[in-house]
């Protein structure tokens, strides 16, 4: 509906202009005729490239005009007019053209050489649309305009990719994500009419077109150390270099940077993944710019200090430093950057685990970690992959078993080969196994870290525990018995520690026979069921001590008594 | 030689107005004794109780858990030689000079120790007049033949549990550490309660060391005894050179082959299983093996994966191992 009811208005007033023109035009009547016998050939001389759009295709079903437009006939009127058109905002549009500069613009008489014929006006401004007389035009204001207008380049070129946001058919980023809103179209750097060859954008002088949005006065545009001084402290007045900017170039596919070593990546940074990281919208900060990171890191770049991409990475831990002050200070402390200061270039730094730009929260899910974890340390985790820890998270997401980090440290990750993490290793598991609550669910028993610390294996490590961690300790701990990642159920007919007892004891006693076996206790308490022996030898010692010590503690009493009173 | 010792003081004793009680022998067994004894409580007690800070600092000032077991085992070692001396001394003169036995408790005893507590109480006027070995001393004396017997088989197991499970069940090892650490309790506690009350506290009694007891604590602790001395009585029971000499002949033959195939025990003993537990060699294992995918950082950047590598052999860098100590060096 809407569009016949716009249709007849359309129709309504080119009738209306035409008789205006018929009454108050004579003028024009000499240039008309010979816009008759030009025309044809103007028409034929548009590049078979073009592809109009199907409004402008919709706009050509129009009855023809009885006077065809030719570029004679444009220049007639828009070589020294001093009209104006007038756009509903108020804004206005001189409708005069500097015909020398449109002729000696790539579009003009020189274009002949490549299309066959100049592109002239009509090259640009199809007849169909700017018949004359013109119609009013449909834009609410000027921008509007100039945006429709620019849309005409795309006919012949290809858009390039900029820094700057634009319309979805211009190549550049979505201009709503950007912080100005503003699109910016073909025509505002390139101009009009008057557009230059691409190799003058290649001089310095054509910064100065920069300029006409990116003002701030003292500042030499053609000089690229000072260029770099305006990137650096704003574009737009005191603006920073945004992440739009930076998404310029970084977003689209297919970048890569190499490094003296002849190491190649990809710089091309995932623009949705890093708006999902947790630098991204879940930061509950606030939302990262890539400057945050990349600080003092403006266009154009500094030259590469690394040799190569693995040096680049190490050197940019101290970026995630800046915030990530704790977690740097335990790693400082761990194997990982122990091993890098011995040189082995190898070792975890921060993005090896977290990832550079697709940051996700590191614990969701749980496997997360251990996955992690896996991509340097592979055959730990297939160890641990099949233990009673690993499959309970990698099968059912189990929030209670250990990963990793339970057991090593998150960024303070200690050597696990040092006797103090062996000696401290039983109360590492008792964290979880001596903690009834954890244990209830699983029907585990409780008493695993008492009993072993009752007896000898654990009396002995618990001395050097207390007395000298870091004393070297060939008693039995946790693992030793049950495994180091392979942890496997007590009763795994495999690989179950009951089910293999006399060879787990003889890991250590190698002479062990199958009665020695017999003397571990398997975690239990003294009971009249798991051991009675040892349960009647306490009890009786629980009698026998307490009333030995009542009966000569009553005859020393008595003793003491009569000496007190003398005698 | 004895005799002629112990003549000396006997008369040296009478002397100062001393009586004499312990024969150069005994003090010295006491003297073994009581040194095994303190040092196996020093280094004993802490393992009982490794949670105590008494037990760890103690630990610590004797130079760790592995030196203090060291020291408890060659301490037991003297234990165990001083409790053989006792058994050649005690069958010397029990069949070389055909002493009575006068350790073992009657029904005497029982009421010494009635009319001891009455007496303290106030109940009766008069304190029981007792024998050269008084209840008190017989209960000390028969606890330590217990004890020490306790110790030393349930120290002998947990010293050789691999051996030791050849002959007797495996739970016997575990029920072997429950009692030796209790009985070690025990020990210790009739010791501090009983014998340094009765011997530092109500009397200053040396006859340990000197050999002789004062009138005073022998009319206490032993009237009857005093009163045979006094009456003439001889400490020790005489035996005609000559039968003891017959005697001497046969009891030192067969002691000789007694005490040889004693220190043959204890040596046997001692070093009867020189590796229960065997520290595991250490194991080296390559720790740094990385997933050809996905990358260490970075699902796209599959080139700095291939970098790296190239990175790590171009440099030649040591395979990146990591040493575990599975066991350590005793």
């Amino acid at each position: 509906m809407h569009t016949r009811h716009r249709l007849y208005g359309l129709l309504l007033l080119l009738a209306v202009a035409g008789l205006l023109a018929l009454a108050g035009a004579g003028s024009l009547r000499a240039e008309s005729a010979a816009a008759q016998v030009a025309g044809p050939s103007s028409v034929a001389a548009l590049p078979p490239v073009v592809a109009l759009p199907a409004a402008l295709g919709a706009a050509q079903t129009q009855p023809p005009a009885a006077h065809p437009p030719t570029d004679a006939a444009c220049r007639s009127c828009h070589g020294n007019s001093t009209a104006v058109v007038v756009f509903p905002s108020g804004e206005e549009l001189p409708v005069a053209v500097d015909l020398a500069a449109f002729d000696a613009s790539v579009h003009g008489v020189s274009s002949a050489a490549e299309t066959g014929a100049p592109v002239g006006c009509n090259g640009c401004h199809p007849p169909a649309t700017y018949q004359f007389p013109h119609p009013p035009v449909a834009e609410p204001d000027l921008r509007a305009y100039m945006l429709t207008r620019s849309e005409n380049c795309v006919r012949c070129h290809e858009p390039h990719l900029t820094a700057h946001p634009g319309p979805e058919w211009s190549g550049g980023y979505d201009p709503a994500a950007s912080e100005s809103g503003i699109s910016v179209v073909c025509t505002d750097c390139h101009g009009d009419h008057e557009v230059q060859p691409a190799e003058v954008w290649q001089q310095p002088a054509a910064t100065t077109v920069c300029a006409a949005c990116h003002a701030d006065a003292g500042v030499d545009l053609t000089d690229p150390n000072q260029l770099a001084l305006h990137v650096q402290f704003g574009l737009f007045g005191q603006r920073q270099v945004t992440t739009d900017f930076c998404m310029g170039c970084h977003g689209p596919p297919g970048q890569t940077l190499t490094f003296p070593n002849g190491d190649e990546i990809s710089i091309t940074i995932d623009g949705e993944a890093l708006h999902a990281s947790v630098h991204g919208i879940g930061n509950n900060w606030q939302q990262l710019e890539c400057t945050d990171c990349h600080e003092n890191y403006n266009y154009p770049h500094p030259p590469l200090e690394a040799a190569s991409a693995r040096e680049y990475t190490i050197e940019k831990t101290e970026l995630c430093a800046r915030c990530h002050q704790t977690q740097q200070e335990g790693h400082m402390d761990g194997v990982h950057a122990e091993a890098l200061a011995e040189g082995n270039l190898d070792a975890a730094t921060c993005v090896d685990c977290h990832g550079a730009h697709d940051t996700p929260v590191p614990d969701q899910p749980r496997s997360r970690i251990v996955e992690t974890c896996r991509n340097c340390h592979s055959t730990v985790f297939d160890d641990y992959a099949v233990s009673v820890h690993g499959t309970a998270l990698l099968t059912e997401e189990n929030p209670d078993v250990p990963t990793c980090i339970e057991c090593h440290g998150v960024h303070r990750i200690n050597d696990p080969t040092t006797a103090l993490f062996r000696n401290r290793s039983p109360e590492l598991c008792a964290s979880c196994h001596a903690d009834r609550e954890m244990m209830t669910h699983y029907d585990i028993s409780i008493d695993v870290f008492e009993t072993y610390v009752d007896d000898f294996h654990g009396t002995t490590v618990n001395i050097f525990q207390s007395n000298d961690p870091n004393t070297p300790t060939n008693k039995a701990v946790c693992y030793d018995c049950h495994g180091i990642h392979a942890i496997m159920a007590v009763d795994d007919p495999d690989a179950g520690i009951k089910e293999n007892l006399l060879v787990t004891c003889q890991q250590c006693h190698p002479d062990a026979t199958a009665n020695f076996s017999d003397s571990w206790t398997g975690h239990h308490r003294p009971s009249l069921r798991d051991n009675p022996l040892m349960f009647l030898v306490t009890i009786f010692y629980a009698i026998v001590i307490p009333s030995t010590v009542a009966f000569l503690g009553f005859l020393v009493g008595t003793d003491v008594y009569r000496k007190m009173r003398g005698r | 030689m004895d005799e002629l010792r112990e003549i000396t003081v006997e008369r040296t004793a009478a002397l100062h107005g001393e009586y004499p009680r312990f024969r150069l022998m005994a003090r010295l067994e006491h003297m073994v004794l009581l040194i095994s004894f303190t040092i196996l409580c020093l280094t004993g007690l802490p393992q009982k109780f490794p949670f105590s800070p008494i037990s760890t600092g103690l630990i610590d000032l004797l130079g760790g858990i592995e030196t203090v077991r060291y020291i408890h085992r060659w301490a037991a070692v003297v234990l165990v030689l001083g409790s053989i001396y006792h058994l050649l001394t005690s069958s010397y003169r029990l069949f070389v000079r055909r002493e009575r036995m006068r350790m073992l408790p009657d029904i005497k005893d029982a009421y010494d120790m009635r009319d001891t507590v009455t007496y303290n109480l106030g109940l009766t006027d008069d304190p029981p007049r007792m024998r050269k070995f008084n209840f008190g001393e017989k209960f000390e004396y028969w606890a330590v033949v217990w004890g020490t017997a306790v110790m030393i088989v349930t120290g002998f197991i947990l010293w050789n549990p691999i051996n030791a499970t050849r002959l007797i069940p495996g739970n016997l090892i575990p029920v072997a550490l429950e009692a030796h650490g209790w009985e070690a309790v025990l020990a210790a506690a009739s010791i501090v309660i009983w014998h340094l009350y009765n011997v530092l506290v109500k009397h200053r009694n040396k006859s340990m060391f000197t050999g002789t007891l004062s009138h005073h604590i022998m009319e206490e602790e032993h009237a009857l005894e005093l009163e045979r001395l006094e009456r003439g009585g001889e400490a020790w029971p005489a035996v005609p050179p000559d039968v003891l000499r017959r005697r001497q002949r046969v009891y030192f033959a067969v002691a000789s082959v007694v005490v040889v195939l004693s220190l043959a025990l204890v040596v046997w003993l001692f070093t009867f299983e020189s590796t229960a537990i065997t520290t595991l060699p250490e194991a080296t294992r390559d720790v740094f093996v990385p997933l050809a995918t996905p990358a260490p950082f970075g699902r796209e950047q599959a080139g700095v994966l291939s970098s790296r590598m190239r990175l790590r052999l171009s440099n030649e860098a040591p395979p990146h191992h990591i040493v575990l100590h599975l066991g350590s060096r005793r």
